[in-house]
């Protein structure tokens, strides 16, 4: 079977700007439109923080928050640096601990080893075989000196859920803050910020734009951090720096679409996750990795035996996805998550991630199918492979 | 031409060739193959290697769990070798695969890999 498109399907990795967010962010940045500085007391600044300000309320709607627990930052990863060192550098004491696992973002395991490298202890729990990190976990590494917990709400290889509602529940009988990274569970799944001190997102995995995204933090019990960016004292001291109205207003119009369409997303890719998984598992010797966690609809992640990864994503390089290696490294290393799990490097290796979004039609579903099963087989022929 | 990304384009257009439509794959009936395992990355070569009367390569049937260019390379080398005798597998193929699929330095393993598999598996 030839290759004869291009899918992309990589929607976890980042997602295409919706043209509504696009407009209404165009007329943030010309002159005929909200281009002002809005820390300016003119009225041309004043209409700018106006956006910002409803912005602002459209993100916090989107995870059950009030506009006021809401600051705007260049996305995830900074909204992550800013709670846990700004959490260690409010609440603590000197050598303190922080929990979190060993199948986090790397924003979160970066930050924690340099958390580390400064005093701090740091607990790195193990996931389940499915991907998951439980509340007896996190309750039985808890001490009297963690100043925090950090875990995600959903993995970005595995798409496997963590039970953050029962986690929140019980640190509400300890000392420590809760911080959850939603990257990938904002715009997927109903997200509420009940029982959660601060909870980072990212603008770009839910058809906003890139640059862009907001840390909430809790007002009542008030969650402090002290700011790691200082200067005109923007964002209420928060993050400093001019907004960049444009990028917020994306943010806010992202959101208000996630509201509304949520419910309808989840169902129609739900349907396209199951047919993906059933049409893969046809093929011998395939495993759906974390198939017994609960899971986001949009992310699949398989391994195949008989093949080998370098040359199953060579082969389908027509489709765009994330494979079983470090996307960043150019020496690819096989998946922590994925060997987190217990998968063997060449296993882990011959893993692709396919993520599915907006776009994503049944016409292109069935053609990575059938591009997927014709490949394997090839690949496993060329290796002379039998289940 | 389309190489459909980085992906592709780490790879030269002979390395893609062979590697979409590889020669010579499968198994020789009633021989027992050769078997390899590089180094480096672990790649696994089983080589079907049939001589005729004068120690020339007649025959090479392969099968590989391996990485593209080591697919490429062994599709492209079950093809240069026929007629070959050892000593001209030991001096020249290596060399030949190199220029021929234009293996950059980090892809030059495989190139030694799949050279010495052949002289190991001739008699």
């Amino acid at each position: 079977m030839e290759r004869s498109r291009q899918v992309y399907l990589d929607y976890a990795a980042t997602t295409p700007v919706d043209p509504a967010v696009a407009a209404e962010m165009l007329a943030c940045l010309t002159a005929d439109g909200n281009y002002a500085n809005p820390s300016s007391d003119h009225d041309a600044g004043l209409q700018a923080a106006e956006k910002v300000e409803l912005a602002r309320e459209s993100v916090a709607a989107l995870i059950a928050a009030s506009a006021k627990e809401i600051t705007f930052t260049s996305g995830a990863t900074e909204s992550i640096n800013m709670a846990l060192k700004g959490a260690f550098a409010a609440y603590g004491k000197g050598a303190d601990h922080l929990v979190t696992s060993k199948i986090e973002h790397k924003a979160v395991l970066a930050v924690a080893d340099w958390l580390e490298s400064t005093g701090v202890e740091v607990t790195r729990l193990m996931p389940d075989a499915n991907g998951v990190i439980s509340a007896r976990q996190v309750s039985d590494a808890l001490r009297d000196d963690t100043v925090l917990v950090s875990l995600q709400w959903v993995n970005n290889e595995l798409g496997s859920i963590q039970p953050i509602a029962e986690i929140a529940e019980l640190l509400k009988n300890h000392s420590a803050r809760f911080h959850v990274d939603a990257a990938q569970a904002v715009g997927k799944i109903p997200v509420t910020v009940a029982g959660i001190d601060y909870l980072s997102l990212s603008a770009h995995k839910f058809y906003g734009p890139k640059g862009v995204g907001a840390l909430y933090c809790s007002a009542k019990p008030r969650a402090r951090i002290t700011p790691v960016v200082h200067g005109a004292g923007q964002e209420a001291g928060m993050r400093s720096g001019t907004v960049p109205v444009h990028q917020v207003v994306g943010l806010g119009a992202a959101a208000e679409i996630a509201i509304k369409r949520l419910q309808a997303d989840q169902q129609r890719i739900q349907q396209f996750s199951a047919q993906l998984c059933e049409r893969l598992l046809e093929l011998s010797g395939v495993t759906i990795n974390a198939s017994d966690a609960s899971r986001v609809g949009n992310i699949v992640s398989a391994s195949f035996e008989g093949v080998n990864g370098k040359a199953l994503r060579l082969a389908l390089r027509d489709l765009h996805l994330s494979s079983g290696s470090a996307c960043s490294s150019a020496a690819a290393e096989p998946s922590f998550v994925l060997k987190a799990l217990g998968l063997s490097d060449t296993l882990a290796e011959a893993s692709l991630r396919f993520s599915l979004g907006r776009e994503t039609s049944e016409l292109e579903l069935e053609y990575a199918l059938a591009r997927t099963h014709y490949e394997v087989k090839r690949l496993r022929q060329i290796a002379g492979w039998k289940a | 031409m389309n190489n459909f990304g980085r992906l592709g384009s780490d790879y030269s257009q002979a390395v893609l060739n062979h590697f979409d439509s590889p020669l010579n794959t499968g198994a020789i009936e009633g021989l027992e193959p050769s078997f390899s395992r590089s180094a480096a990355w672990g790649d696994e070569l089983h080589l079907w290697l049939k001589q005729n009367s004068e120690k020339q390569v007649a025959e090479l049937k392969w099968t590989c769990l391996g990485a593209p260019i080591v697919i490429a390379a062994t599709s492209l080398a079950s093809e240069l070798v026929i007629g070959w005798r050892k000593d001209e597998v030991q001096t020249k193929l290596a060399a030949c695969l190199l220029e021929q699929l234009e293996l950059s330095a980090e892809q030059r393993y495989a190139a030694l890999f799949v050279a010495d598999a052949i002289q190991k598996a001739i008699n």
